[in-house]
């Protein structure tokens, strides 16, 4: 997942523009990112890594890195808990 | 890189680490998986989606979808974002064909588990993904997808004709309704729960 930072490029093509435009609203995964863009995803990381490089964007360690979810319960839980809410109707 | 001002701070509005947990969709041609992923995800599903060629229509069964225009050959991307605790559920749709698996194994690492939904006019569909997730051992459910003018089968009898054991969940759902679609998601989130619960007490 990826966020934006607080630097701005000084010369941003649109397809940056466009990532930090996504990203500013909240972190996006690579793919959403790809996918919004239409671009493939190979191209996609390449923008993305350029925006890193310069402080434009960061990662978001995301906690999927760290484990298995399907082995934790206390995540499930709370993934449970929230899709009840969801299924309700916010 | 330079004229590039340093690199900033940490945002303090987004939490540095935000569980990201990730929910496969695999399904059969013309089986819903799109319309599923459109009802529960909170943003317009991206979808890649490709004109069914000629050459695809002797290897597509098309019973029941013959007049299915187009056809999705790449992948559904939803997501739904929980506020407290802070985390994304993200929703990849994925085709269930076994000629598709290479695109599955980067998609299922990590993933708390998959949805298997399923057309009964087309049945032996979703044989492939069933046995993909049996194999790998990750939590799965059965979805069936009721469409008019389908036959309606109970999950009993969908169970035999999968061969999925009693474990397995079967569920009947509308891929369309946001609250049914939203059951098959909470099925599948207890069951690996009570997988856990099982192999911590067998």
């Amino acid at each position: 997942m990826l966020r934006a930072g607080r630097v701005s490029p000084d010369e941003p093509s649109p397809e940056a523009k466009q990532v930090l435009q996504l990203c500013r609203a909240g972190p996006r995964s690579v793919a959403e990112i790809a996918a919004t863009l239409g671009l493939p995803v190979q191209v996609t990381k390449i923008i993305l890594s350029d925006l890193i490089d310069c402080g434009a964007l960061s990662f978001v360690v995301p906690t999927i890195t760290s484990g298995d979810p399907a082995s934790d319960p206390q995540l499930l839980e709370a993934v449970l808990a929230g899709l009840r809410a969801y299924a309700q109707g916010r | 890189m330079p004229g590039y001002a340093p690199t900033p701070k940490a945002d303090e509005h987004v939490p540095a680490s935000l569980a990201a947990l990730k929910i496969v969709i695999a399904g059969g041609f013309g089986v819903g998986r799109t319309t599923l992923v459109s009802a529960v995800s909170e943003i317009d599903p991206l979808t890649t989606e490709e004109y069914l060629t000629v050459a695809s229509a002797g290897t597509d069964r098309l019973t029941g979808v013959e007049h299915k225009a187009r056809t999705t050959v790449a992948m559904d991307f939803g997501r739904i974002t929980f506020r407290q605790p802070p985390m994304v559920l993200l929703l990849f749709g994925v085709p269930g064909q076994e000629r598709f698996w290479f695109t599955w194994q980067d998609l299922i690492t990590g993933a708390l588990g998959a949805v298997v939904l399923v057309d009964t006019r087309r049945l032996e569909s979703c044989f492939d993904a069933v046995d993909y997730f049996e194999q790998r051992g990750l939590p799965f459910v059965v979805a069936v997808n009721q469409f008019d003018g389908s036959h309606s089968y109970t999950p009993q009898e969908i169970r035999r004709a999968l061969d999925v054991t009693e474990q397995v969940p079967v569920v009947l759902c509308d891929a369309r309704e946001r609250r049914s679609a939203s059951e098959v998601l909470i099925t599948l989130v207890n069951h690996a729960l009570s997988r856990l619960s099982q192999r911590a007490h067998p």
